[in-house]
């Protein structure tokens, strides 16, 4: 298609287009953050990966990564914010009412669903939280907290997830996790319902802090 | 301005993938896909059937070069850092080249030092493809072959004709 052709509206939806997926995990992006230099876009987790990794800057331009955008960093989000992907990612989230992720595999939990049915009520949505260092809960990128909520539905014991290009194995049987290369640095998992979610500090997602919107206090 | 995510095209979006069995990161599946349903002329990339981080890579010598008629065997292992690590990659056909070496390591430097994530495996495919091209005597691997190629290049162009014609024929 010739980009002369299109009107600018055109043209925009285009680069938002191309714009969407991450140029590392090449998904679309979760918490999209720019490198404050070149302003080219990454996931949040990605970006802060490829800091850790010292792999020579931007992976596009390789311009320098200000590295104060990871210290405490906060985004407004919406803590409860599902995948992106099926609805459009809204950037003013609070219009974005909780939308249903994929049902709980049926084969696995018969009970639960047989519950939920006689209560009228679909099965609802869990989230997967990790402890903070000093205090309350961070919730897990939604990406990885589908990858463990999968691995939980097929009962398996243990998983493994890559965070920030870094292995971690998530021991589901004992609600810990810990990175694959340090088995002492452990800290707690929870898996919680929409309700419990409310009832706890949770800090942010991912290591970032929900600037507004969420439940439990932004504050650091 | 040249932006390497310009050239990423569409991805996937309706395969259907299990990801259970192998916990294989989603980038390297939908590298995987694109590189089976939309292949890079004169290259293939076909993932070990037990292991989907191990590839064995075919590159056809281009046309305009020395290794024109050949087809080169090459393996491509991601590690477990990727993309935050450079893929491995390794011709397993012998070939006289100067920035390849006996052992069939490659001298570019977008597996070493320049390697960026978002860089995968078609750039990287696309940049040895290059390579076989255009060789660069200047940085050398294979010191031998970088001095023949610097001091008689047409004798130079000969012995890779010749190898590529002992070795390189599928």
């Amino acid at each position: 298609m010739n980009s002369k052709n299109m009107t600018p509206r055109r043209q925009m939806a285009v680069n938002a287009a191309i714009d969407k997926d991450c140029p590392v995990c090449h998904c679309e992006m979760v918490l999209p953050t720019a490198i404050p230099a070149c302003g080219h876009k990454f996931c949040f987790l990605c970006l802060k990966g490829v800091s850790m990794a010292h792999l020579g800057g931007c992976p596009i331009c390789r311009g320098p990564i200000d590295e104060k955008i990871f210290k405490k960093p906060k985004q407004n989000l919406d803590l409860k914010m599902d995948m992106p992907g099926s609805p459009a990612p809204s950037t003013s989230n609070s219009a974005e009412k909780e939308v249903k992720q994929e049902p709980v595999d049926e084969d696995v939990k018969p009970d639960v669903n047989a519950l939920n049915a006689a209560l009228n009520t679909a099965p609802s949505k869990m989230y997967w939280l990790y402890q903070g260092r000093h205090r309350g809960w961070w919730r897990f990128d939604p990406r990885v907290e589908k990858d463990i909520e999968e691995a939980y539905n097929h009962r398996m014991p243990i998983t493994e997830v890559t965070i920030c290009g870094q292995a971690y194995v998530i021991d589901i049987a004992k609600m810990t996790q810990y990175p694959k290369n340090n088995k002492g640095a452990g800290r707690d998992v929870k898996r919680v319902d929409s309700n419990e979610f409310d009832t706890l500090d949770v800090k942010g997602l991912a290591g970032v802090f929900a600037a507004s919107g969420g439940a439990g206090s932004s504050s650091t | 301005m040249f932006t390497l995510s310009a050239h990423f095209p569409p991805v996937f979006a309706h395969v259907h993938f299990c990801r259970m069995a192998s916990q294989l990161p989603r980038r390297i599946i939908k590298e995987t896909q694109r590189l089976l349903a939309d292949p890079v002329p004169g290259i293939s990339a076909n993932p070990d059937e037990s292991n989907a981080r191990y590839f064995h890579v075919m590159i056809a010598g281009p046309d305009d070069s020395p290794f024109a008629g050949g087809v080169f065997k090459l393996e491509l292992f991601l590690p477990e850092e990727y993309p935050m690590a450079a893929p491995k990659v390794r011709f397993m056909t012998k070939i006289y080249h100067p920035n390849i070496d006996k052992l069939g390591r490659i001298c570019l430097d977008i597996l070493k030092d320049k390697w960026s994530p978002a860089l995968q495996i078609r750039t990287v495919l696309l940049s040895i493809q290059a390579l076989l091209s255009a060789p660069n005597p200047e940085d050398p691997l294979a010191t031998d072959v970088a001095e023949q190629w610097k001091t008689n290049e047409a004798e130079a162009i000969k012995t890779a004709k010749q190898w590529t014609l002992s070795y390189a024929q599928a």
